[in-house]
């Protein structure tokens, strides 16, 4: 019988995966500068929730 | 003023001094010039300026006013209380350090800072750049990132790509948590992932902001969206010295 063929890993490369959350974040701030650009506290959800999904969807930590 | 500097600067000496800088204390010594100032100085909104001040740059930067704020006094002062309240002089230095750097970024624009207050309340100011802050967020956005105060963001921003590695969840286990009883406090209440957001979050946002307002200025508003490198630059913005 046949060896089943290893699933390919999708996950993106970690330093990928931040440039996708930084490009992200960037088009925010551009579509609502008031809301995204004015100060730090205002990234944060968006940091929080990028650090909860990195383990899920990059390959290794960043 | 400056942007993004004020969030960059403290992982740049925690990148350079190590475990002698607590990040978190040098942030908030970074932070606490403004932090109760600057919302006064913009007023309501964000594209049309509704003044709550008649002098904004008086309030900001001057005596009598909040300028004290401004100052490496005020830096010492609340870095002896930090000192005082927990007896850590890493925190206490760190939030100096943090404290500092505001203020002397804070001198490169045309308004300055009072260096020697209280002994004197004259402003130290080089006047690389038009403090525009009195007329509200956008323009003043505007102003900043097509000066040379857009440069200093970025110098900072590129000074601090050398050190990427330092915002890696290795790093952050291995040199920050360990080296600053601030995490060990922090874990008692929270997990890693509400840490390493902490850690990160003004990093990502300096990037994020630099590079988003440098678009946003430049190829989506349309009030003077072209770079003006000369010295008090922008030459459209109103002239403000110190007060």
């Amino acid at each position: 019988m046949d060896e089943p063929e290893p699933r390919r890993d999708l996950r993106l490369p970690p330093v990928l995966y931040w440039l996708c959350v930084l490009a992200f974040a960037v088009a925010l701030g551009v579509a609502a500068p008031a809301l995204f650009l004015l100060g730090f506290w205002e990234m944060a959800p968006l940091v929080f929730v990028a650090t909860w999904l990195a383990p899920k969807v990059a390959r290794g930590p960043l | 003023m400056s942007w993004a500097a004020h969030d960059l600067e403290p992982y740049l000496f925690r990148a350079k001094f190590g475990a002698r800088i607590s990040l978190v204390f040098c942030l908030l010594g970074s932070y606490s010039p403004d932090v109760l100032t600057k919302w006064a100085v913009y007023g309501f909104g964000f594209t049309h300026h509704d003044a709550i001040l008649s002098d904004p740059v008086q309030f900001h930067r001057g005596w009598p006013g909040a300028g004290f704020t401004h100052t490496p006094i005020y830096g010492a002062a609340v870095a002896g209380l930090i000192y005082l309240a927990s007896r850590n002089k890493t925190w206490a230095v760190s939030y100096f350090i943090g404290a500092l750097a505001h203020v002397l970024s804070d001198s490169l624009d045309s308004v300055g800072v009072m260096l020697l207050f209280p002994l004197s309340t004259w402003h130290l100011h080089f006047g690389a750049w038009e403090y525009v802050g009195e007329v509200g967020r956008a323009h003043d956005a505007v102003a900043y990132y097509t000066s040379l105060g857009g440069v200093w963001d970025a110098f900072w921003a590129i000074w601090l790509l050398y050190y990427w590695r330092m915002f890696t969840v290795t790093y952050f286990r291995a040199e920050i948590v360990p080296t600053d009883p601030f995490w060990d406090w922090m874990k008692r209440w929270t997990n890693e992932t509400v840490m390493l957001t902490v850690y990160r979050t003004s990093a990502f946002f300096g990037y994020a902001s630099i590079i988003g307002w440098y678009i946003w200025v430049l190829f989506v508003n349309d009030f003077h969206p072209h770079l003006d490198w000369s010295w008090g630059g922008p030459q459209w913005a109103p002239r403000q010295g110190p007060p």
